[in-house]
């Protein structure tokens, strides 16, 4: 369960840096556009990718979503991943709506089936375990 | 991006996401602000805090370095950190955070209360020096018509 005060910042959010360990040396990050399906985070990446990679050998993942605008507030999620490789047109139209702040209609599916094929896409599905916060406040100048 | 770029890039913005591996589960991930001491990259925290214990135990940490636009670009860069504990760097440092938070630099009346600060809360120093950078250019979707020409790279890290 998404507790209420986490799922509101997630659902009003759509960017989020995702963070998975490597096999040596720091974390992997980078950000990627997600949305909120039940109980899951989800956003959408290509197979061969190190995303679905580290996914399929880990099994977890942080994920560290973003306000749009200084200073920063964010969430840290903790949580399990896994790769759905049956999803993957679905994820990308609900990503590409995230990204343009509607729904992106279902005219546009031929395109995104055709993208998804090419680039052999994958969701990955996110299950929270754990949440950090805190808001950063910039000092007034002088 | 060559390397020059992507340098110029954190050079020139003060925000990232600092990631480093937990004992367990995924990696431990939080907002920050930064300043640049030569190649170095500096950060403060505190010394109770898991960004330093996680530097004692682990040098290796992650920055997810973004500009301030939309859509958003990045740059990760890969670092060796140690904590400096010296109390005038720590007071040093918080001066010039504030500044970059402030977006201008913090006049020297408030020095007095920044080292009172540094000493309540126990600052120290996270020096970070990068060793490599990963960089991939930004994708978006404006509408669906867009779609054809989305592009679509991949990318490798470079040495710093």
């Amino acid at each position: 369960m998404i507790p209420d005060e986490h799922r509101k910042f997630l659902e009003e959010h759509r960017l989020c840096v995702v963070g998975f360990n490597r096999k040596s040396g720091p974390p992997a990050l980078s950000p990627v556009y997600y949305y909120v399906d039940g109980d899951e985070i989800v956003f959408s990446t290509q197979a061969t990718r190190g995303k679905a990679k580290q996914a399929e050998r880990l099994g977890e993942v942080t994920l560290c979503v973003l306000e749009e605008q200084l200073p920063f507030a964010y969430l840290t999620v903790y949580g399990t991943v896994r790769v759905d490789h049956e999803g993957a047109v679905d994820t990308m139209m609900r990503a590409a709506g995230a990204m343009t702040g509607s729904e992106i209609p279902e005219a546009a599916r031929p395109g995104f089936e055709q993208r998804a094929k090419e680039e052999n896409r994958v969701a990955l599905r996110v299950t929270p375990t754990g949440f950090f916060s805190t808001r950063t406040v910039a000092p007034k100048a002088g | 991006m060559n390397a020059e770029e992507r340098q110029d890039f954190v050079r020139n913005h003060r925000t990232a996401v600092f990631g480093y591996q937990r004992k367990a589960n995924g990696p431990a991930m939080s907002i920050v602000y930064y300043v640049m001491d030569g190649d170095d990259i500096l950060v403060s925290t505190m010394a109770a805090r898991g960004k330093a214990g996680a530097v004692r135990r682990d040098s290796k940490v992650s920055l997810c370095v973004l500009d301030e636009q939309w859509p958003p670009t990045y740059v990760v860069v890969y670092c060796d950190a140690t904590v400096e504990t010296e109390e005038t760097a720590a007071v040093d440092l918080m001066m010039r955070i504030a500044g970059v938070m402030a977006g201008n630099p913090m006049p020297e009346s408030v020095r007095p209360m920044v080292a009172e600060s540094a000493r309540r809360e126990d600052r120290v120093v996270l020096r970070l020096k990068p060793y490599a950078t990963f960089y991939t250019p930004p994708r978006h979707v404006n509408s669906p018509a867009d779609l054809p020409t989305l592009t679509h790279e991949t990318s490798a890290s470079i040495p710093w």
